[in-house]
């Protein structure tokens, strides 16, 4: 939506920040209508873009990981189960067998073995894992990939700024979406890695010849409605088509089709939706988007536990791997804040099904990348893992770091859609062990 | 966050005996702020004295326009002129029964020389079926799309076929809203919506348990879902939003924190949980608990709770330890009173926002003492129609739609956000209902031929219109679906919108002019390039060509010079234009 007016309010803690107007006319980018020049726009904002273009991959395990088939085994206990523990790269950090790749890379991950909280249903929990906050009927919480991508993306970017691989996707009740900040920030959705999103190819029949001209046509026959109150809703629809033009157009569209590379490249991050998830992840990052979430699912492991999660944690480790080599070979993985996690853990004691049921009291989440120091444990569990037994992380801690790792403060305060000024995160603290 | 927490911990807590914290409710939280701005707003009235001192009379159009042009004079405001029939008939169509009229009938419409075509065409519209399913649908997406629980959308379409069924019987609002309050008992997943094929089967023979209002209440679970319900019952019925003061006072409202929790406590035994048949979720139930008080945690120790009686906003109290039975039936005469003018407006200012674009106040459920109106003494009239009428929904829409204020062409402010003070109709986007079925007026029927495996064969049932959820349909929808609860100036277009229209196969397939498809058809039976250019307008933008669309399309079928190729790409302008999309 273009409005003519930009409205500049000063936050509580003294940032100059803009209003959602203003943020979607720069977003929708070419289009822009109004008493400044598109260049003016993005000079007056360019104080809140440049962000050393960091950029931030998300890998999140669906029905909640087990935390002792993870990053926190507990070998030889009753409720460590038959999963064994292995060493990795750095001495004295042991994780659980079935992620021998991944233990290579210890020296650039961190794993917070110490996170608590209390939402132990899937919907609530995902989206109080992808928005910091718990839901709520009144106001719809941005996901931290549109918040992410509405403080640091380069508006001026002709790909979408947020894409989610294999996950739903959509603008709905579980948090991906961009809540109050508006569409430009809506996930861009890919729910298969191996085929090309939808809608992105031109028809048969129609090349960029003549998709230009019937986006002139279209123009052109706008001017009736557009004189005669259509104005604003004209020009929304033309920048709106305009960006979406540049994407189906742009050279960079290539980075989403994953036949450009080679064969043993797409077999190293293996064949596994999520593992070429992961490379399609790499491949975007590295042309320039800001968040990219690749989801991986049937970690809801209620019954057959042990079997199970060393499926899963064999393709998560194969692709996360990969693309954590790939990040660091290419220098991006300092830019780059990769992030592992689900929405809660399982419980020690193993149920009769020899599965685990939902536990959000402990459980581990791993990150690395974007300045995060790496080759670390933070907080311990229990023997038993029952309880974390020290240096408790609560998911607004952990918010808190992500955000302060890519350079955004959490602190800011944004509109929601009723006026009411709404903190990135509320409350917490960032995990200070996390920053060198 | 820890506030929260503690609130939904004590709420878990429910089954405690309050006898146990009898001690602590005679200590009320005191907080120096509290006083600060309680002195101020204390003398604010929740109803406005004019509500109940005035004489009730009801209206006729006429007075609207006349009230209105009073205001509008004074702020030398220039109205739009009156729609001309084309647009008047497009207008009602989609507002009325959410669907574009045919050629033939804006034909027939416009040589119809009636002086009372205008409100014979209103009437026979509010009695079509087509108007019971919109309006429910409309509803079904105000009160879903707030939904916590992404569970719950599975009953979605139990809600919609039993407001549908409401409103075809005319029931007053205050009956339906009572029934959404008051509703206990399952509400099981319909067909379709189950996870296998076998559970399908088995609700269809438990069909009769199902029951639609308990959507209402069920679109929140968990410990918080009462917070959430009493939030939902004052925003949704009420436009007050009451839920800021769940932690602290409303900062620029007259709502305490206590009143919110006062609020809740009429929820504090309703309760919910999953319907199982053999070991399967197949619905949800809600059901009464025999004991427990909503308690609120203290704002500076929230480890300190106080028990909180129910106490409706208007001030109305509650005997203690009521039942949920008795609880939810008090609350729902309370928000459905002749003396509750919240209910009364909200609704008046949610029909207006949906006819005009515009509302009295804005976004349409954020309503209140202190909140900013536009003309709040139009609003307040209105209302009082509404009580005489005995809150009759379809009376309403004659009402509002029968005026030359309802009448009148587009206009916009200064900029796209300003308030246009109802000079003119204020163009909105078409819900994703709306625009599906312009769309398929448009092309025909856009269905894929695949189904679910195992799916129902077509057909009206409520099972094929499930798997059509699934279906082309039901994603279309999905990527156009918007909040109706928010502004219209704050509604945007996606990019996934225009990726969609612009070049997905199936729709791009249907406006082709290759097989027989509507292009082809208009092409074969208008030789004249002139005819086929008018008929295409017609199918699409439900409008006659200007002089100058003519000509531009004219020019551009000699520019391009291939008939078919330059007639697809007409019909692609106008079926991805802005203009297609909105109300005009």
């Amino acid at each position: 939506m273009l409005t003519h007016n930009i409205n500049l309010r000063l936050t509580r803690d003294g940032d100059l920040s803009h209003r959602r107007h203003f943020l979607k006319q720069i977003a929708v980018g070419a289009g822009a209508v109004g008493g400044l020049s598109w260049m003016d726009q993005v000079r007056a904002a360019a104080p809140e873009l440049r962000k050393q273009g960091m950029s931030c991959i998300l890998l999140f395990m669906r029905g909640g990981p087990s935390q002792l088939e993870t990053f926190d085994p507990k070998p030889g206990t009753a409720t460590g189960g038959p999963t064994e523990a292995i060493s990795t790269a750095v001495s004295g950090i042991q994780i659980a067998k079935g992620w021998e790749r991944t233990a290579k890379l210890m020296k650039d991950m961190a794993i917070i073995r110490s996170m608590t909280s209390k939402e132990g249903n899937h919907p609530r929990a995902v989206y109080q894992m992808h928005t910091s906050y718990v839901p709520s009927g009144s106001i719809k919480y941005p996901s931290l990939g549109s918040m992410v991508a509405s403080e640091i993306a380069d508006p001026t970017f002709d790909l979408p700024h947020y894409v989610n691989i294999g996950g739903g996707g959509g603008q709905d009740v579980s948090g991906l979406g961009s809540g109050f900040l508006g569409m430009s920030y809506a996930p861009f959705a890919v729910p298969d890695p191996n085929r090309l999103p939808q809608n992105l190819e031109l028809p048969g029949g129609v090349d960029s010849k003549r998709l230009n001209r019937r986006l002139g046509l279209m123009d052109s026959l706008s001017k009736e409605f557009g004189s005669s109150g259509g104005q604003s809703r004209v020009a929304d629809q033309k920048a709106i088509y305009q960006s979406a033009a540049n994407l189906i157009l742009s050279p960079r569209l290539a980075s989403f089709d994953l036949n450009m590379e080679k064969q043993t490249d797409r077999e190293r991050y293996g064949k596994s939706t999520f593992g070429q998830g992961c490379l399609m992840a790499r491949r975007l990052v590295e042309t320039g988007v800001t968040f990219v979430e690749v989801s991986h699912g049937n970690w809801d492991t209620h019954d057959d536990n042990f079997n199970k999660t060393t499926k899963l944690a064999g393709e998560v480790d194969q692709g996360m791997s990969a693309l954590l080599t790939d990040l660091k070979e290419r220098g991006m993985l300092d830019k780059t804040l990769v992030i592992w996690m689900g929405e809660f853990g399982r419980t020690p004691t193993i149920n009769p099904r020899t599965g685990r049921d939902h536990y959000p009291r402990a459980f581990n989440v791993m990150l690395g990348g974007g300045g995060i120091k790496g080759g670390q444990v933070i907080g311990s569990t229990t023997a038993d893992g029952r309880d974390v037994k020290d240096r408790p992380v609560q998911v607004v801690d952990l918010f808190c770091s992500f955000y302060q790792a890519l350079k955004i403060n959490h602190k800011k305060e944004n509109m929601s859609g009723v006026g009411r000024p709404i903190k990135i995160v509320d409350g917490g603290t960032a995990v200070k062990e996390l920053f060198a | 966050m820890n506030t929260l927490r503690l609130i939904s911990l004590a709420t878990a807590g429910l089954f405690l005996l309050s006898s146990l914290h009898a001690d602590d409710s005679k200590k009320k939280p005191a907080d120096k702020t509290d006083k600060v701005y309680g002195n101020k707003l204390d003398k604010v009235d929740v109803t406005p004295k004019e509500w109940n001192s005035t004489t009730t009379t009801k209206l006729v159009p006429a007075d609207i326009d006349a009230m209105l042009k009073k205001l509008q004079s004074q702020e030398g405001l220039k109205l739009a002129n009156r729609t001309t029939d084309e647009q008047f008939i497009r207008r009602i169509y989609l507002d009325l029964s959410g669907k574009l009229p045919e050629p033939a009938a804006i034909k027939q419409f416009v040589a119809d020389k009636s002086p009372s075509k205008r409100s014979e065409m209103i009437d026979r519209l509010l009695a079509s079926e087509d108007f019971n399913i919109h309006w429910a649908k409309y509803w079904r997406d105000v009160i879903g799309i707030r939904s916590t629980e992404i569970r719950s959308k599975a009953g979605e379409p139990k809600f919609e076929a039993w407001l549908t069924e409401q409103i075809r019987k005319n029931e007053p609002w205050t009956k339906i809203v009572t029934d959404m309050i008051t509703a206990s008992g399952e509400i099981r997943y319909a067909p379709g919506m189950a996870k296998t094929d076998k559970d399908d089967k088995k609700k269809e023979t438990d069909e009769k348990k199902a029951e639609g209002p308990g959507y209402f209440l069920l679109t929140h679970f968990g410990p918080e879902a009462n917070m959430e319900r009493a939030a939902d019952t004052a925003r949704v019925f009420m436009g007050i939003q009451i839920q800021c003061a769940q932690c602290h006072d409303h900062p620029n409202d007259i709502w305490k924190r206590e009143q919110f929790h006062e609020l809740t406590a009429f929820y504090a035994r309703t309760k919910e949980r999953p319907v199982r048949v053999e070991n399967r979720v197949v619905g949800y139930s809600l059901f009464s608990v025999m004991v427990g008080e909503h308690r609120m945690p203290d704002k500076n120790d929230p480890k300190k709770t106080y028990t909180m009686q129910p106490k409706f906003l208007t001030g109305e109290v509650l005997k203690r330890d009521l039942t949920d039975e008795e609880r939810r039936k008090q609350l729902a005469q309370f928000v459905t009173s002749d003396k509750n003018y919240w209910f009364h407006a909200s609704m008046i200012n949610r029909v207006w926002a949906d006819l005009m674009g515009q509302s009295f106040y804005s976004p349409v459920d954020n309503m209140g003492p202190l909140m900013e109106a536009t003309y709040p003494e139009v609003l307040l009239k209105l209302a009082q129609h509404f009580k005489a009428s005995g809150t009759d929904i379809r009376d309403l829409y004659r009402l509002i739609m029968n005026s030359q204020t309802y009448q009148r062409q587009n206009r916009l402010g200064d900029s796209a956000d300003q308030h246009v003070h109802f000079a003119g109709n204020y163009p909105s986007r078409l819900t994703s209902d709306e625009l599906w079925s312009s769309l398929v007026g448009a092309l025909g029927d856009l269905q894929q031929p695949m189904q679910r495996a195992g799916a129902p064969p077509k057909g009206a049932t409520p099972a094929d219109r499930l798997a059509r959820r699934f279906g082309f349909e039901g994603q279309f929808k999905n990527v156009f679906a918007y909040d109706p609860n928010a502004k219209q100036d704050e509604i945007e277009s996606t990019m996934a919108q225009a990726l969609l229209l612009m070049n997905n196969p199936l729709i791009q397939g249907r406006l082709q002019a290759k097989g027989e498809t509507t292009l082809t058809k208009i092409l074969r039976t208008h030789s004249s390039d002139k005819d086929a250019i008018q008929a295409i307008y017609l199918r699409t933008l439900a409008r006659t060509p200007t002089v100058r669309e003519e000509k531009i399309g004219l020019d551009y079928l000699q520019k391009v010079g291939k008939r078919q190729e330059a007639f697809e790409d007409l019909f692609w302008a106008l079926l991805n234009s802005a203009e297609f999309q909105t109300k005009r």
